[in-house]
């Protein structure tokens, strides 16, 4: 009997459970996908795998051991989690951080951005095929844990910021290895772009994959470089300044076509947008003598006043914000976690893939960054 | 015979493939022990794409109920010998997330554990270390957690079924195992 | 449309007072009294189209709070605008008793799992959003919807000893009649648990 009369006896179109134990999938993640042949004509997403309670967790511990706590909420880029959240209970309560807390957090938060935009780059890499990035970009990601550990003392999780500050100021001679790093960086990032450039197979399987405008983008709650890549400079860092980067001169980066290539570009010319920004950093950290922190509570148990307040910042899945309630007590009222991969993965991602071919669903999946931890919280 | 066999968990503990599910956070530290830096291939580890060709499963991390299930069919599909890594300090008694109504708090109930790595998370060189302990215990024949899981099948399965309420069981109606 | 123009349009044509507690932030309360469910619902539906049509491109997020001791779950609809730039939270009240609502999915997108988690986590039935009844991040659940506040995880815990175990040393399998090693308390991690 032929090959092809054989593949007819298929009862199409199929459902085709992908994930969770997918080497395409990114993180703990699934997909009910309904194929026909090879063509996609329905997805779903599984969510669910990575559910911790954060929110539920979160009311039960005093507001100190939460700091301790939510950097798992996004696991590739645990500081903004930090950031928002501090900043947060900063602002119900209406403290004011010295000047050289902000730019140390903001130094935390762009060398994050680094660090998750290479292993974006990285398992970009492995998604089509070109191996050298991704054992480049993740061996270049381990210079910037290095830093990490040197200023805050964990390489992942580093819980380095609190209500009012920072834990501990900037240890001797940290900026100039920063200085150094960056400088190293620079020059990886040119090895990088020839790998990438000149690659036939990149090209051919970035260009023009799942494009998307930017009324679609917003219609789906698409945010961050996501947005960024159909072509409008939409950035938080510049539309409502957190940290310092009010202070900071930059221009955001946009790409114009919205597929693939273009989200994948976007993320690359960020690295060297951060790396600037981190140059600005260090010149102002140099000048500036202020206290590292300022802590306007005593003791570890402290009391927020009531109010409520959002915070969102500019991650690099896109926007990325905590909504906190307090009751005037020792613990959090409420603690809402407004992830990006939640509109990403439930509402962008099951109608983008709609007719798309099943090869490409992982580097669709890929190229709009999908982290399931902050999803399921 | 036995000589034999020893020749054998020694060739073993020199080809270990892990499967790739990421079923936590400890996983963020599991790339840069692949990459450049650390480099676990150097051991003849690799990670592989389906439980059936696998050796070890690293439980990195918290273990939510909902991902155990999906451990446990993945577990149960490899071919002996095989091996559980328990990654992290969530697996051993919920880690910071004791009171959470959605993490099982040990893993050792539900599967034979053969080897405990501690932290939050554990560093890369942490991994490096537990491949290496992992070969050891494998070369020596000490890592015998699949055998265990056969003899005490009633014991895991009872606890299993507590768990979820329900008998786990693979589509075909075969039950599990 | 600039913030004053925003905050003067809200209140000409529905009569809202729209306040802003901090910069690029506005907060407006659909009223709890003086009108009927449908009218109110009404209300909240014709505000969200009109902030879409006025700039705010993007929903945020719909989350919901549970004050269980005004017997009430405040519903929160966060809107930004890309082009003013703030971002506008619409609040609405529901009743804590019998938490019936009705979609928003038809004007935006989003809604469709922000809905569906708050349906898991709440009990807040989203009446016209099929998707939302689904099972979202939990399986098998078998309790109230986990972040109401009478909602206590210790306890769930105790009635869920396999789960459980490990914080307390409960009432699992007898470890030693199974021929392995019998965990001591310290080993379990007592009382508090261990968070190290």
């Amino acid at each position: 009997m032929p090959i092809r009369e054989l593949v007819v006896t298929y009862d199409f179109p199929t459902d085709l459970h992908l994930g969770p134990q997918h080497p395409g999938i990114h993180g703990n993640f699934a997909y009910i996908l309904k194929v026909d042949g090879e063509k996609i004509i329905e997805a779903k997403i599984v969510p669910g795998y990575l559910h911790r309670a954060f929110e539920k967790l979160m009311e039960r511990r005093t507001w100190i051991n939460n700091i301790a706590l939510i950097p798992r909420v996004c696991v590739p880029e645990p500081d903004v989690n930090e950031y928002a959240f501090n900043a947060a209970i900063e602002r119900i309560a209406g403290w004011e951080i010295p000047p050289r807390a902000k730019y140390i957090r903001t130094v935390v938060l762009e060398m994050a951005r680094i660090s998750a935009y290479l292993m974006y780059l990285a398992s970009m890499g492995g998604g089509v095929g070109v191996y050298p990035l991704t054992q480049w970009a993740f061996g270049d990601r381990d210079y910037i844990l290095d830093l990490f550990e040197a200023l805050t003392g964990a390489r992942v999780y580093h819980i380095y910021m609190i209500a009012g500050g920072v834990r501990r100021d900037i240890p001797e001679g940290w900026l100039d290895k920063l200085e150094e790093t960056l400088k190293y960086l620079e020059g990886r990032l040119k090895e990088y772009d020839k790998l990438v450039m000149n690659s036939a197979v990149v090209q051919r399987r970035l260009v023009g994959l799942a494009p998307i405008t930017p009324e679609y983008a917003m219609e789906h709650g698409v945010t961050g470089p996501n947005l960024r890549a159909t072509g409008v400079p939409y950035d938080l860092r510049k539309l409502d300044p957190y940290a310092a980067y009010d202070e900071l001169d930059f221009e955001v980066v946009t790409e114009k076509d919205g597929d693939a290539w273009a989200r994948f570009m976007v993320r690359r010319r960020e690295i060297d947008q951060s790396i600037d920004l981190l140059r600005q950093l260090i010149d102002k950290l140099r000048k500036d003598d202020t206290p590292h922190i300022h802590q306007p509570y005593s003791g570890l148990a402290f009391k927020v006043p009531q109010g409520e307040a959002y915070v969102h910042i500019e991650s690099t899945k896109g926007e990325f914000g905590y909504y906190v309630w307090s009751d005037g007590g020792f613990n959090p009222y409420r603690v809402f976690v407004r992830g990006p991969t939640t509109s990403h993965a439930g509402v962008l991602m099951e109608d983008i893939v709609v007719g798309q071919e099943l090869a490409d669903f992982s580097l669709i999946d890929g190229s709009f960054d999908i982290c399931p931890p902050d999803l399921d919280k | 015979m036995v000589e034999w066999l020893k020749l054998v968990d020694k060739a073993r503990s020199r080809s270990i493939w892990m499967l790739m599910y990421c079923t936590g956070c400890g996983a963020m530290e599991l790339p840069p022990a692949m990459t450049s830096r650390f480099d676990m291939e150097r051991f003849g580890i690799m990670p592989m794409a389906t439980p059936r060709q696998a050796d070890v499963i690293l439980v990195t991390g918290y273990v939510t109920k909902k991902t155990l299930k999906r451990i446990i069919y993945a577990y149960e599909q490899m071919p002996a010998p095989k091996w559980v890594v328990s990654h992290g300090s969530c697996p051993i008694n919920g880690g910071v997330y004791w009171d959470s109504h959605a993490t099982v708090n040990r893993l050792d109930l539900f599967l034979p554990v053969d080897l405990y790595v501690a932290g939050c998370m554990p560093r890369a060189e942490a991994n490096m270390k537990m491949f290496t302990e992992l070969m050891d215990m494998i070369a020596k024949g000490e890592a015998r957690g699949w055998e265990e899981y056969v003899k005490n099948r009633d014991y895991y399965k009872e606890n299993q079924r507590k768990l979820f309420g329900y008998d786990l069981v693979f589509t075909d109606g075969r039950s599990a195992l | 449309m600039r913030v004053e123009e925003v905050i003067k349009a809200i209140q000409d044509k529905f009569g809202l007072e729209v306040e802003s507690p901090y910069p690029r932030r506005l907060r407006v309360r659909i009223p709890a009294e003086g009108k009927s469910e449908e009218e109110r619902r009404q209300m909240l539906r014709d505000l969200l189209q009109y902030a879409k049509e006025i700039g705010f491109q993007h929903m945020s997020f719909i989350t919901c709070v549970d004050f269980i001791k005004d017997g009430r779950f405040e519903l929160n609809y966060g809107l930004w605008s890309y082009t003013i730039p703030t971002m506008l939270v619409v609040k609405y009240d529901l009743d804590r008793e019998n938490p019936k609502h009705i979609t928003v999915v038809d004007i935006w997108k989003p809604a469709k799992t922000w809905e569906q988690e708050v349906h898991e986590m709440f009990g807040v039935e989203f009446d016209g959003n099929p998707r939302s009844f689904e099972p979202y991040v939990l399986e098998d659940w078998d309790s109230i919807p986990p972040l109401r506040k009478d909602f206590d995880p210790v306890q769930y815990l105790k009635e869920h000893p396999m789960q459980g175990a490990g914080y307390d040393p409960l009432p699992y399998v007898n470890l030693v009649e199974k021929n392995l090693e019998q965990p001591t308390v310290e080993e379990t991690g007592g009382d508090e648990g261990a968070d190290s």
